[in-house]
């Protein structure tokens, strides 16, 4: 593994290990595109684990009794927080960012556009006249 | 530690507190507003940063129980198949509010009168029509003249885009004859009282670091501080306290270093909204109320109405906006009025929400069971990338005494003070009521051209309106405050918020509580001369 971060004090190597293969599976890399595997995407999801360390352990108990395939198809509580992680981490990377074409940035300050509509389409809700009860 | 007297004291420094503040501001009293949370810097909004769509789920979650900042408390509400949703700070939970503001309908204060059910306000759609327009104008409300679902009014500014989304949706509402409109949105779409308009962020519900979202702390409060109103931020108040008349005499609050602190005031107005004040209120115990203050009919705390909500979604081959834009586009009210063929009384409004970012998108799709893990994860999230869209029903929901916000025996803020526990049911007519709505979004969703459809209701995380719980009469047996907002009880108390609604409608609430309190305002500034009587 390369460069991870070193605010991972949670999770032992092995566990890491698994963990990156977890998410690696998740979310496996298209094209250009990295997967969630990757180091640099895998370092920010650990660090975003680490408050749920706890819970995480769980997902590790779940793994060591089944493959990935039969993991994916569990609906559990810890499994849902490690998914969550996973794609807030990774649909935040600036390479996935900019292979899905919605650019590796802020909404703010630039701000994005949107077009204004035509208010015509309106004539047939107006020609219905009033809906409202009077009292 | 008493501090100097002041003739006003506020209690929540949101929507309600603001204008009631603005709208008091003018008689040169000394006014002081209390706020637990403090002041937000629109910098620091998740949507300058790329990590925006997590922190909407993290900090700037709706939820209090998620976001356990130190301006929150807890709120017991394992009895309620909805949770509440708030944010406390100066602005209130307005700092997330989507900006939908539509007033209520005429129809709105007469249900008893109309459809044989809950009860009628004691007061009118024209009593506060020049209220509605007075706060239209000072947030820059924007929308389209002519809706045929309301009387005539004219919002300040032009209406938030249509998008690929309002034209697609629009097309489908048409195809089936139904009404729908450009949705009343306070987000300045023009540049307005010292704002930029909006860039379509589209984060409009973890707060908008443009400032076009017309919330409190950048409407009213400026100018409210520029009249003389002091706002005292990270200062919970505990109670309101009373003397030996039974009038009140002041509030006891922590202030931001925690230390207690008593602020003399001649008159008390809670802004606190439907869980907060009540909450406060029932806190506020004495051997002349023993039950909480201004509860000789013991209502307060009662009747609390969410609004349940449903969400329908629909997944289009073509794209969509996606989160671009505010995420108000259009809305329909073409089952608004009750019909009671439809098997319910009372009706709601669809608004259309936008879409979502790349990261919501694949939340919702994995967890949905959409887009799996491994070789078709791409193929799948593609499908669904800015190709999601829908409504959310917002269903009127009515007062059954049984819905009830109390004080919890065991939970506490972290200052002592006990939790409020929400007991809430959904009744028969809200479940029919959801499901019509489902049904019918569907049929709008397939005319429209979506290809797959599915839908939650009601929404779990979904009490953002807060009504009902001090509710508003001539009645003191039926009623906690008059027909101006003052306690019938304790009459130097006034409450100003969703506390006081009798009745929900099935719109937003805070272009009807921000009205409101400008009116009790001017109701109070009438009769100055004569207040307590």
């Amino acid at each position: 593994m390369g460069n991870l971060i070193s605010s991972d004090g949670r999770f032992t190597a092995a566990q890491k290990a698994q963990l990156q293969e977890i998410v690696g599976y998740m979310i496996p890399a298209h094209g250009d595109q990295p997967g969630a595997g990757d180091d640099l995407i895998f370092g920010e999801i650990l660090q975003a684990l680490q408050p749920q360390a706890d819970v995480i352990y769980e997902v590790l108990e779940l793994y060591a009794a089944a493959d990935l395939q039969a993991l994916s198809a569990l609906r559990n509580p810890a499994l849902s927080t490690l998914v969550a992680t996973t794609v807030q981490c990774y649909y935040r990377d600036d390479r996935v960012l900019e292979a899905l074409n919605v650019g590796a940035r802020a909404p703010h300050p630039q701000g994005y556009s949107l077009e204004q509509g035509d208010f015509s389409r309106l004539e047939p809700v107006r020609s219905r006249g009033k809906i409202y009860r009077d009292v | 530690m008493a501090l100097e007297p002041v003739d006003v004291v506020i209690v929540g420094a949101g929507p309600s507190g603001a204008a009631v503040a603005y709208g008091l501001a003018e008689t040169r009293m000394r006014i002081v507003c209390l706020e637990q949370g403090g002041w937000m810097n629109p910098l620091e909004y998740p949507s300058t940063g790329k990590d925006w769509e997590a922190r909407a789920l993290d900090d700037m979650s709706i939820s209090p129980n998620t976001r356990q900042l130190k301006s929150d408390y807890p709120v017991n509400d394992d009895h309620s198949p909805i949770s509440v949703a708030n944010f406390n700070a100066v602005g209130g939970s307005a700092i997330l509010y989507a900006g939908h503001y539509p007033r209520f309908h005429p129809s709105d204060f007469r249900v008893q009168s109309l459809d044989g059910v809950a009860d009628d306000w004691p007061i009118d759609y024209a009593t506060l029509e020049p209220f509605y327009r007075e706060n239209e104008q000072m947030l820059g409300v924007s929308g389209l003249a002519g809706d045929p679902a309301y009387p005539p009014k004219t919002p300040p500014l032009p209406p938030v885009p249509l998008g690929k989304v309002g034209a697609v949706l629009g097309d489908g509402f048409n195809r089936l004859g139904w009404h729908w409109w450009p949705s009343d949105s306070a987000v300045a779409t023009a540049p307005y009282d010292g704002r930029d308009r909006c860039i379509n962020l589209g984060a409009c519900l973890s707060g908008c670091a443009q400032g076009a979202k017309a919330t409190p702390d950048i409407t009213y409060w400026p100018h409210a501080i520029r009249a003389g109103v002091e706002v005292r931020p990270h200062c919970r108040v505990r109670e309101v306290a009373v003397d030996d008349r039974g009038m009140a005499n002041g509030v006891y609050y922590f202030d931001a270093e925690g230390a207690e602190q008593f602020q003399p005031a001649e008159v008390v107005i809670m802004a606190c909204n439907g869980v907060g004040t009540p909450r406060i209120l029932l806190n506020s115990k004495s051997e002349r109320f023993p039950d909480g203050l201004a509860n000789s009919s013991g209502l307060m705390g009662k009747n609390l109405m969410f609004h349940p909500y449903s969400m329908i979604r629909g997944i289009f081959d073509e794209p969509l906006d996606g989160h671009h834009g505010p995420s108000n586009c259009i809305w329909s009210q073409e089952f608004y009025e009750t019909d009671s063929q439809r098997g319910f009384v009372r009706g709601f409004t669809y608004e259309i929400n936008r879409g979502m970012g790349p990261a919501m998108t694949a939340l919702t799709g994995m967890m949905g069971g959409r887009i799996p893990w491994g070789e078709g994860h791409h193929e799948a999230f593609a499908r669904l990338h800015n190709r999601v869209t829908g409504m959310v029903g917002i269903c009127e929901d009515l007062p059954e005494e049984h819905n009830t916000v109390t004080l919890d025996p065991e939970l506490c803020d972290a200052h002592g003070i006990p939790a409020p526990k929400i007991d809430y049911t959904l009744s028969d007519n809200s479940l029919r009521m959801l499901d019509y709505s489902v049904q019918r979004a569907s049929e709008i969703l397939t005319a429209a051209g979506a290809q797959e459809i599915y839908h939650q209701s009601p929404i779990a995380q979904g009490g953002w309106h807060l009504m009902g719980t001090a509710r508003m009469g001539r009645d003191p047996a039926r009623s906690v405050v008059n027909e101006w907002g003052r306690s019938h009880d304790v009459r130097n108390l006034f409450i100003v918020d969703g506390s006081v609604f009798v009745t929900s409608a099935g719109v937003n609430p805070t272009c009807t509580i921000q009205a409101l309190a400008l009116y009790v305002a001017d109701a109070m500034k009438r009769r100055l001369a004569n207040l307590f009587d």
